[in-house]
């Protein structure tokens, strides 16, 4: 308790901010989650004001603040870390209050431990309740089926994952930089390079295969590609599939010309059902940058002057 | 040389919060010319009262002047006449020596960089180091000598001494010295370190516990007291001997002349006495 | 000139690392606008009639029913792809406003007094005022002509994202030229306000997003209440039955119905007033009430769009723009009461 304490006074005004930003908007995506079936329930009567033509939580009556509340989580779970993170070894160059701790400590890597352990475990919770009310929101928004890849990256473990590295990372900016602002400005830098490339990681080394009616059934797929197939499912080119269904079209007007002379598209990705497998292999990965990360502010402490 | 004072409060009072009165009731002139010495322990009210000067801080009851002119009225007007040097002076860590001097030039229009830098190239302080990278007692020159350039009359210095080494703390004193004698100026240096600003002040103000305890010069401070080994009836006040004894302030002739440090130890201790027996 | 540029050196190595860190942002994002731009100009240079044929530029302007040729989809696919990301791109030019603010505004004079050299400053200057408008003059100026070039840029891929002039059209408002460089000095002057108000950079950095953020959210809706007060109704054919040219650069406020008393009334309304269970309309915008009474001709009412007329984006600019620096300006005399009355530390 000692070290929560000490830890939230020494950066008060982060930890505050963190705690409004993460229950706030776990708060609203409770209210969403809980208002959900009401929403659609209305949006399916004949007296429907609204247009619901899209039985999801955006083509219902709680669209605005649902595209709030997944636009505030998205940003908020890299901004929250960055804050969370940036200052803790920043401030203690800036201000010398390193020069005081790290003799006291005798040892600046059990001082590191100490001071960034409560932080982590801070950011964990923080993150972590977030991270929950926006499973919770994905879950109420797919209430016919499996989630699978719904939301991915935006919720769950898959969000604390990429926060808790975000902000290990942040922790090891302000230690190389050495000066607040600067390593608040090169940590955002960071956090959005971070988030586009994050989302090209997937799948993680798993194969794509042609998504199947059963793939779509068993929880929203990860997309990898797509492809065109000719009726005899031979694959072919978009121009080519333009060309045989401009030709049927034609051939049949005004009639529509049936599914067996019509080209097609096809998708390929991993399944909804295969989930837990990328889900786990992105948790390897990302644990392991996390380990690199927490060693690179390792080493910058213990190397550092102090000033 | 004018006889107004070129400080002065009355009744100033400053209270922070509800109950924590740093000053209670100062009555003071400082006149023109010379060092005055502000001495007294930690949270004595020493800075308190050097920054309702420069108008940091506004009294709570009762008013101050610097050259007759109240700076919370007229804060351009008072500022006209002071150079101050901050406590714990905190430079700009991303600009120079040089840089410094120059924002202060463009401060204040008045500023003399020429006078500030050779101040600084005889303690041999390069222009071009960042600030960052000078030593406690380098940091100290800069802040001196960008009060000096300011050739304001009036010096204000808030324990500039605190954080340097005794030649560092004998160099900045020797500089101080310099200046005020060689332009006339008047300055007003708080310190809790007695023996250091013997040499240098010509007059001694005791604070303590929000109070004026002592105001004289450090000559007639020397010469009227002196010190008793055994209970005096013209004693000021008892305190403890480095050696364990009791040994007591007297206003007038006893055992032997009193040091320095002993009147200001004294007048401290009375100062306490008369707080606990009120 | 030789004090002038002391000033600025001193000014810039004051607040060195965010000024370099924020200029390299800019200067990518500029480039990548006009990098955008000039792709999206080529696709029409390549081929304009494929872009005509998809109604790209002259929008709804009812393009032949046949399409665009199917040699044309691959070059629309590219097309639609580059627009999209160029329009996520646009969404810097609102955010380069609010960044700004906070990073370069809010550190202003919080640091001065977290870092005590506030009273170092303050005792050398004989104006606390003085040294504030010296102090925020530089960054100021720098920070808006970052964003004057950030208001060019997005102005310039505006244009090339909706392939039209929009000298008089509300797309992107808000998000290019003039309210560009005004919101960011409202931003600014806000973010500075904070800071001196609380005093140590990080929570004022924090505390600005808050605080620039509610203003303008509060802003931007009474901007909305303001157009809606402002806004007419607009049908889209004559009572001749010939289309009304359909203005692409409007503010559409609302869309729903004229009444045949002239009175407007969205859909919304008339279900809830129970005017209306089902809709029904035929090909020159009248509605009915019901298959009966569209037999019988009986109209409902006319669709219709309440907007404000492109012609007007020019007015709605100035307006906007000036309400930002007003509010930039009561911050600025905000901060200045607080430096002369706080203390340094």
């Amino acid at each position: 308790m000692t070290s929560a304490r000490l830890a939230f006074r020494l950066q008060r005004a982060s930890v505050g901010f963190a705690a409004v930003v993460c229950l706030g908007l776990t708060a609203l995506a409770a209210w969403l989650t809980l208002s959900l079936p009401s929403a659609l329930e209305e949006c399916a009567s004949p007296t429907a004001l609204h247009d619901c033509g899209v039985v999801s939580l955006f083509g219902s009556p709680l669209g605005d603040p649902a595209s709030l509340s997944s636009l505030g989580i998205g940003v908020a779970m890299y901004a929250v870390p960055l804050v969370l993170g940036v200052p803790v070894l920043a401030t203690e160059i800036e201000r010398r209050t390193a020069m005081i701790a790290w003799p006291l400590a005798g040892s600046r890597l059990r001082w590191l431990v100490w001071r960034a352990g409560s932080v982590l475990v801070i950011g964990l919770v923080l993150v972590g309740v977030m991270a929950v009310g926006a499973e919770a929101l994905t879950r109420a928004n797919h209430a016919q089926g499996d989630m699978g890849f719904a939301s991915h990256g935006a919720r769950g473990i898959s969000m604390v994952l990429r926060s808790m590295l975000v902000l290990v990372m942040a922790m090891a900016i302000g230690a190389m930089v050495g000066r607040l602002l600067p390593s608040l400005l090169i940590g955002i830098v960071f956090a959005v390079g971070f988030s586009m490339a994050v989302d090209l990681l997937p799948p993680y080394g798993v194969e794509s295969t042609e998504l199947t009616a059963g793939d779509t059934a068993g929880g929203y797929p990860f997309t990898t590609g797509s492809g065109y197939r000719a009726p005899d499912g031979r694959p072919i080119s978009e121009d080519e599939t333009n060309a045989i269904n401009q030709a049927a079209f034609a051939e049949y007007s005004p009639e529509f010309p049936p599914d067996s002379v019509l080209a097609y598209s096809v998708s390929y990705g991993i399944a909804g059902s295969r989930y837990i497998e990328v889900l786990a292999r992105e948790a390897a990965v990302l644990s392991g940058a996390t380990v690199v990360a927490s060693g690179l502010a390792a080493i910058v402490v213990s190397r550092r002057r102090p000033e | 040389m004018s006889d107004d004072p070129v400080l002065t409060t009355r009744a100033l009072a400053k209270r922070y919060g509800r109950r924590t009165w740093a000053l209670t009731g100062i009555d003071l002139d400082i006149p023109q010319g010379g060092i005055t010495a502000l001495v007294g322990p930690n949270a004595a009210g020493k800075s308190t009262l050097i920054k309702t000067w420069v108008g940091f801080e506004r009294p709570t009851r009762g008013g101050v002047t610097v050259a007759g002119i109240d700076p919370w009225r007229d804060r351009a007007g008072a500022l006209g006449h002071l150079g101050y040097v901050p406590q714990s002076p905190a430079l700009y860590d991303g600009l120079s020596v040089a840089d410094h001097l120059d924002l202060a030039r463009q401060l204040r229009p008045s500023f003399d960089r020429e006078y500030a830098r050779a101040r600084l190239a005889q303690l041999d302080i390069p222009a071009d180091r960042g600030a960052r990278s000078l030593s406690g007692g380098q940091q100290a020159q800069v802040a001196l000598a960008m009060a000096l350039g300011t050739r304001a009359p009036i010096l204000l210095l808030d324990e500039p001494l605190a954080s340097l080494d005794p030649l560092a703390r004998r160099e900045f004193l020797h500089v101080l010295t310099d200046a005020v004698r060689g332009d006339g100026a008047t300055a007003l240096l708080s310190s809790h370190i007695v023996t250091d600003v013997e040499q240098a002040c010509d007059r001694l103000i005791v604070l303590g516990v929000g109070r004026v305890l002592l105001h004289e010069t450090v000559a007639s401070a020397l010469g009227a007291h002196s010190i008793s080994t055994t209970e005096h009836p013209d004693a000021v006040a008892s305190f403890g001997a480095p050696d364990g004894s009791r040994i007591y302030l007297v206003r007038g002739t006893a055992d032997r002349p009193a040091s320095l440090d002993e009147v200001v130890l004294g007048y401290l201790a009375s100062g306490r006495s008369a707080v606990a027996a009120a | 000139m030789s004090s002038l540029l002391t000033w600025a050196r001193i000014a810039f190595r004051q607040q060195r690392w965010e000024l370099i860190l924020v200029s390299v942002g800019v200067t990518g994002v500029a480039a990548g606008m006009l990098w955008f731009a000039s792709t999206l100009d080529a696709f029409r240079a390549v081929s304009p009639e494929c872009l005509a044929g998809a109604g790209i530029g002259s929008g709804f302007a009812f393009p032949d029913d046949t399409g665009p040729p199917v040699e044309c989809q691959s070059l629309l696919e590219d097309f639609y792809s580059t627009q999209s990301m160029a329009t996520n791109l646009m969404s810097m030019a609102w955010a380069a406003p609010f960044g700004l603010g906070v990073i370069l505004g809010a550190p202003i004079v919080a640091r001065e007094i977290d870092g005590g050299t506030a009273q170092l400053a303050w005792s050398l200057s004989r104006s606390r005022v003085s040294w504030l408008l010296r102090r925020i003059a530089f960054v100021a100026l720098f920070a808006l002509a970052l964003l004057a070039v950030v208001a060019v840029a997005s102005e310039l891929l505006a244009a090339a994202i909706q392939q039209r002039d929009l000298d008089e059209d509300f797309a992107f408002f808000g998000q290019r030229g003039l309210p560009v460089v005004a919101r960011g000095a409202g931003a600014m002057m806000i973010g500075t306000l904070v800071g001196a108000f609380v005093g140590r950079v990080l929570p004022a950095i924090l505390a600005s997003v808050l605080v620039i953020g509610l203003v303008f959210v509060g802003l931007s809706l009474a901007h909305d209440r303001w157009n809606e007060s402002e806004a007419r109704m607009q049908r889209f054919w004559d009572e001749a039955g010939n289309p009304v040219p359909f203005d692409m650069g409007a503010l559409d406020v609302d869309y729903g119905l004229q009444t045949p008393d002239g009175e407007f009334l969205s859909y919304g309304e008339a279900y809830e007033r129970g005017l209306l269970t089902e809709t029904f309309q035929d090909d020159q915008g009248r509605v009915y009430a019901s298959a009966a009474d569209l037999q019988a001709g009986k109209v409902f009412g006319h669709d219709v769009r309440v907007s404000i007329p492109g012609e007007r984006y020019p007015e709605l600019l100035i307006r906007d723009s000036a309400v930002a620096v007003l509010v930039g300006g009561a911050a600025l005399g905000g901060t200045a009461a607080v430096v002369r009355r706080r203390r340094p530390r």
